[in-house]
């Protein structure tokens, strides 16, 4: 909302400087978001005097107009078509003059040279009309400054409006708002002339108002001026109404603009010819009907549409827009105005659905004064007649009338100061609320009764006055305390396990990402998600981010295919988020996960020819994790079935004894089809609370007394033989005295055969009782070796 | 030396023997390149077959009233041996030190082995910060479901339907069963009252979804909220509150002002503004040249929203408050567009 400092001022006296008006406003809740500084864009540009006009010797299109700033005579070629006669008064921007960003220079205009520009309205971006001229009275003085000259100096205030304040959209309620927070008081405007020249004649011949909806429209004002003439309105006008963002049409559209832009309630000017029949109807729409907006758009209207019609069909959208048919035209004579109040909702409504967002619509939405509506027509009628020459015809029509008396609210301080934190005198109370406009009366036991005014609806409830007393005291008033906080629980759960998982892996290297939670439904199907797991979005961003992740690899392969678009060598990175999954029985599943991907060269210690990422480093962050931070076992299983991954390296990973998710190597068909290296390995494990919710800490065992004996196995095995077979192997054969078993050489080459791999195991047996004989375990070892190759027909290699 | 120990001279001629031996030990450690070179020449005295241990052999020979002297004699000649054989080994050492330290110096400018530790993304460090600064203050951890439904997002919240606040919560919606991508954290605070009853004292960090994509904009965003249900928190208590925060979280040097503004859910309602940290309230473009920047958004719990999920407005109060992650690693790091924080380019990564 722009507003006018000027036109506060004949308001509510505001000695200080608009900042200070500005800075008063922000702090008790209407947000100044910008100051706009008006009439201060020109330089040099001055109000001159026609001196002789004369035809241009090569441009028949143009006139050589020779003005005189008072001093100087300046000859100007203009194409204008109402250059005044001599005597008139024109603006000229001489050469050197600066219009906003805009230097004027000398230019040679048909082979003649011209000493400046004589100015339109567009010209100095101070109206709309680029038609002709803008003249200024006759009575300027030449070489005035033309800022001067035309009034053009106001200071504009952006105002950010909170959607409970509809009041502020407009000016007189900014006014009543400073009235209030400075304690000064507020002249409300009255209309620019006395309704003496009320047309006798009352318009209810004429004109039949049927409020066939009146839960959508509960109050339907009307006014007819008659006789009038249409044409522009006057500069102060035209130039205000442009300041606050609104095109000057004409001084019928321009009145009942200004109206609404003073009392917050918008209006429509119908063309009275043009009313069919006589009869103005406020109806929902038929099945099938359209009517074309005054904006030249054939609309289709659905049934939940408020429409005014007449006596034949819809001439406009209710609160919204106006129609073609009706508007009004430099022929119109006779003008019914009309001014409503409709429901917000279905105002709202049918705004949205239009995708039709006025003025007009902004205010109803938000909720207009209903019982201001009568003010508001007689200060549009008066301020239409006076302009345009017409009368007044009376009484008006009011269909709904002002609606029921507001109820009483019950202030009690007590209440007010227990939700604030301090307490407020009486007075400072009744010289809040009386200001904005609140009738008050005292109730019992120093509690108020307060009857809020028709245009702040948002004032219905005790906590609503707390809240007008609180910030138009002001906050700064309110000390700054500090809450009890006695000791709680310290629940922390998830988010402390995701911090700790993310230091984990942070100090082995990795990154975070973090990625939108969108996704197209291929990637995500590449990835294995099924079409009736996704869930899909109805107003997507894009159509390629239609559907919420099922998997966080979508996002960290696309990181991926980035980073190596940046020639990155190596990149390692993981995310910590959810995943969503439909679920037809209730609110879809969210599934906390961890995602990891590594991709490229393994950033080896000054190694010449770094190895590739591959499974293993996957699986070690796996391991960090499960061990490290949820502190449960793990295990990857080959699996076959996953779509996704390189049949080679294609595992489940269950942590705890549960399946809890994937690790492997993506699939080369998805490799390239992401656009990433052939060869990225990733997991995706779900760490969702319900699984690892707070174990009991670990019992502590006695250190074993005696020490274990360890020995070596290595044997050359068949490449499809697992080393995790083995060492299950090795275990069953063992005597359960043999405590651990763990692979830790793999070797591939000379002497060993082509199709085969030795692997080297180390065991350690131990009892908890004695010291280990070496005879028993020989005895127990030969057991394992012999055992061993029998299963796999291996050569053992000890 | 002969074995004839039993000679009168006996005596005196072994103490001479070992002046002799001791006397030839010298130059022979001095000439000793290696440790083991050293102890060969120790072992030449005092081994098995060494010229001491020899003397040693001979004691039984000698007259009972001189054992003593000539044992004491052996032993202490041992014990001298052996402190110059140390003593050249320990020379040695250091010699092999002193030639390592300069012939051979390690290289200690190479890169330290293994992986190098990766980086954190800036909206986790800052909503990790800003989380603890409310959890050492007590407030539990709160979450809940990213897909929501109206009332949880909205009409528990005081929002009405077709009402124009909701416009300043552009909405994704799924197909479907009316669900949506909830808007804000507050849904969070409606699941954890309408689970257990007051006092209540929550934070709720999040992702949440709003129809947005611009420099300043993201689609999806990180939000705190926090939430003070009791018998007597007061708008001054949360005043003070956030105040601590801006205080923990941005620095003591920094004011904090509280303007009046609109929120569905709470009333009074408050916009809270830090001093600028980029140009400290001097103006510039990152404030607008207001010398502030809204970092919070905060208010009284409506008591509607208490009544929605079945508090008593007249004995329960409380207050709730809410800020952007995003906005707040933006201006920790200066970060100037939005978009930077959801690419994941490695590169803007390795600077946290």
């Amino acid at each position: 909302m722009r507003v006018s400092v000027s036109w506060l001022r004949e308001m509510v006296d505001l000695p200080e400087e608009p900042a200070v008006v500005a800075e008063r406003l922000t702090m008790a809740g209407l947000e100044v978001e910008a100051i706009d500084e008006a009439g201060r864009r020109l330089e040099g540009v001055v109000a001159a005097e026609v001196l002789a006009t004369a035809a241009h010797p090569t441009r028949p299109d143009l006139l050589i107009v020779t003005v005189g700033d008072g001093v100087q005579r300046f000859d100007v070629a203009c194409g204008a078509p109402n250059v005044p006669p001599p005597g008139g008064k024109v603006v000229l921007a001489r050469v050197g003059a600066r219009i906003g960003s805009v230097q004027v220079e000398e230019r040679g205009i048909g082979g003649v040279a011209s000493a400046g520009v004589l100015c339109s309205e567009t010209d100095l971006d101070v109206g709309s009309d680029p038609s002709g001229l803008l003249l200024p009275p006759d009575s300027t003085p030449p070489g005035a400054d033309a800022a001067d000259a035309l009034g053009l100096h106001d200071t504009v205030l952006e105002l950010s409006v909170t959607p409970n304040r509809p009041d502020a959209l407009g000016h007189l309620g900014v006014a009543r708002e400073l009235g209030a927070i400075l304690g000064r008081p507020v002249r409300v405007p009255r209309p620019p002339c006395p309704l003496a020249i009320a047309d006798p004649r009352p318009p209810s011949p004429d004109v039949v108002v049927v409020v066939e909806d009146p839960a959508g429209c509960p109050r339907y004002g009307a006014k007819v001026v008659r006789g009038l003439t249409v044409r522009p309105s006057p500069w102060p006008l035209r130039y205000r109404l442009h300041l606050l963002g609104v095109r000057a049409i004409s001084n019928v559209v321009d009145v009942t603009n200004a109206v609404m832009l003073l009392f917050a309630q918008p209006q429509h000017a119908f063309d009275l010819a043009c009313v069919r029949g006589a009869r103005i109807v406020v109806r929902r729409a038929r099945p099938g009907e359209s009517m074309r907006t005054l904006d030249g758009i054939e609309r289709a209207l659905a049934q939940d549409d408020l429409l005014i019609c007449d006596g034949e069909g819809p001439v406009a959208i209710a609160g919204v827009m106006g129609g073609e048919g009706s508007v009004v035209r430099p022929e119109t004579t006779d003008v019914l105005i009309e001014c409503a109040h409709f429901d917000p909702r279905s105002v709202r409504r049918t705004a949205r659905r239009l995708g039709l967002s006025t003025e007009s619509s902004y205010r109803f939405e938000r909720g207009t004064d209903r019982t201001g509506v009568p003010g508001a027509l007689a200060h549009a009628a008066a301020m239409m007649a006076s302009l345009g020459g017409g009368t007044v015809a009376e009484p008006a029509i009011d269909a709904g009338g002002p609606g029921p008396d507001r109820a009483a609210v019950r202030l009690r301080p007590e209440r007010l100061a227990r939700i604030v934190g301090r307490s407020y005198e009486d007075d400072e109370i009744l010289g809040t609320l009386e200001p904005l406009g609140c009738r008050v009366r005292r109730a019992g036991g120093g509690a108020f009764d307060v009857v809020a005014p028709g245009w702040r609806a948002d004032l219905g409830r005790e906590i609503d006055l707390v809240e007008e007393i609180a910030r138009i005291r002001g906050f700064d008033s309110i000390p700054a305390t500090a809450p009890a906080l006695p000791a709680g629980p310290r629940r922390r759960g998830a988010f402390e396990r995701h911090r700790r998982m993310r230091e984990m892996l942070v100090a082995r290297g990795f990154s975070e990402a973090v990625n939108h939670a969108f996704a197209g439904a291929e990637p995500l199907r590449m990835l294995g998600a099924s079409d009736g797991e996704m869930l899909r979005l109805r107003n997507p961003i894009a159509s390629d981010r239609a559907r919420l992740r099922t998997t966080l690899l979508a996002g960290l392969l696309a990181n991926v295919r980035t980073a190596f678009s940046h020639r990155e060598p190596s990149v390692a990175l993981f995310e910590i988020g959810r995943t969503f999954h439909h679920d037809p029985s209730r609110l879809p599943i969210e599934v906390q996960r961890l995602g990891i991907v590594m991709a490229g060269a393994r950033p080896e210690w000054l190694a010449a020819k770094p190895a590739a990422y591959d499974i293993h480093d996957v699986a070690a962050a796996v391991a960090a994790v499960a061990e490290g931070v949820l502190r449960r076992s793990w295990a990857l299983r080959p699996d076959a079935g996953l779509a996704a991954f390189h049949p080679r390296a294609s595992c489940r990973v269950s942590i705890g004894g549960e399946d809890a998710g994937v690790c492997g190597e993506i699939h080369p068909a998805v490799a390239d089809a992401f656009g990433v290296p052939r060869g990225v390995v990733v997991a995706e494990i779900g760490i969702g609370p319900e699984r690892f919710d707070a174990e009991p800490p670990p019992g502590m065992a006695d250190l074993p007394r005696f020490p274990g004996v360890r020995r070596d196995l290595a044997a050359i095995f068949d490449e499809r033989v697992t080393a995790g077979e083995v060492e299950d192997a090795i275990r069953s054969l063992g005597p359960d005295w043999l405590v651990s078993v763990g692979v830790f050489d793999v070797y591939r080459g000379e002497p060993v055969p082509p199709g085969c791999k030795s692997m080297a195991f180390s065991l350690l047996y131990r009892v908890a009782d004695r010291t280990l004989v070496d005879a028993e375990v020989d005895e127990a070892h030969a057991g394992i070796v012999n055992g061993l190759a029998a299963r796999y027909r291996v050569t053992m290699r000890t | 030396m002969s074995a004839d120990g039993e000679g009168t001279g006996g005596a005196a001629d072994v103490e001479a023997e070992i002046r002799r031996l001791l006397a030839d030990l010298d130059p022979a450690l001095a000439a000793a390149r290696s440790p083991d070179e050293v102890r060969a020449a120790v072992s030449r005295l005092t081994g098995r077959k060494g010229a001491i241990t020899a003397l040693l052999k001979l004691l039984p020979s000698v007259a009972p009233d001189r054992r003593p002297r000539i044992g004491a004699a052996i032993n202490a000649a041992k014990d001298e041996i052996a402190r110059r054989g140390d003593a050249r080994l320990a020379q040695i050492d250091r010699d092999e030190l002193r030639r390592a330290a300069t012939e051979r110096p390690v290289d200690v400018s190479l890169p330290p082995r293994g992986p190098r530790v990766g980086h954190a993304h800036p909206l986790s460090s800052t909503m990790q910060d800003a989380v603890d600064v409310f959890a050492g203050l007590g407030f539990e951890v709160a979450d809940g479901p990213e897909v929501e439904d109206d009332f949880h997002n909205f009409g528990a919240l005081g929002f009405p339907p077709d009402h124009p606040a909701r416009d300043m919560q552009d909405t994704f919606f799924l197909e479907g069963d009316g669900l949506l991508l909830r808007t804000h954290t507050s849904p969070v605070q409606i699941r954890e009252m309408l689970s257990r009853p007051p006092p209540i004292r929550i934070v709720c960090p999040g992702a949440v979804y709003r129809h947005d994509d611009d420099p300043t904009h993201s689609p999806r965003f990180f939000q705190i909220e926090g939430l003070l249900v009791d018998e007597r928190a007061t708008f001054a208590d949360l005043k003070g509150l956030l105040a601590l925060f801006v205080r923990e979280f941005f620095g003591p040097e920094f004011p904090v002002r509280f303007r009046p503004s609109f929120f569905p859910f709470t009333e009074p309602s408050a916009e809270v503004d830090c001093g600028c940290v980029a140009c400290r309230g001097a103006g510039c473009r990152v404030c607008k040249g207001t010398g502030w920047l809204e970092i919070l958004g905060c208010g009284m719990v409506d008591p509607k929203v208490f009544r929605n999920v079945g508090y008593d407005p007249e004995q329960w109060q409380g207050f709730a408050f809410g800020m952007g992650v995003d906005r707040l690693a933006m201006l920790r790091h200066g970060i100037r567009d939005i978009r930077l924080l959801y690419e994941n380019d490695v590169r803007f990564l390795a600077r946290f």
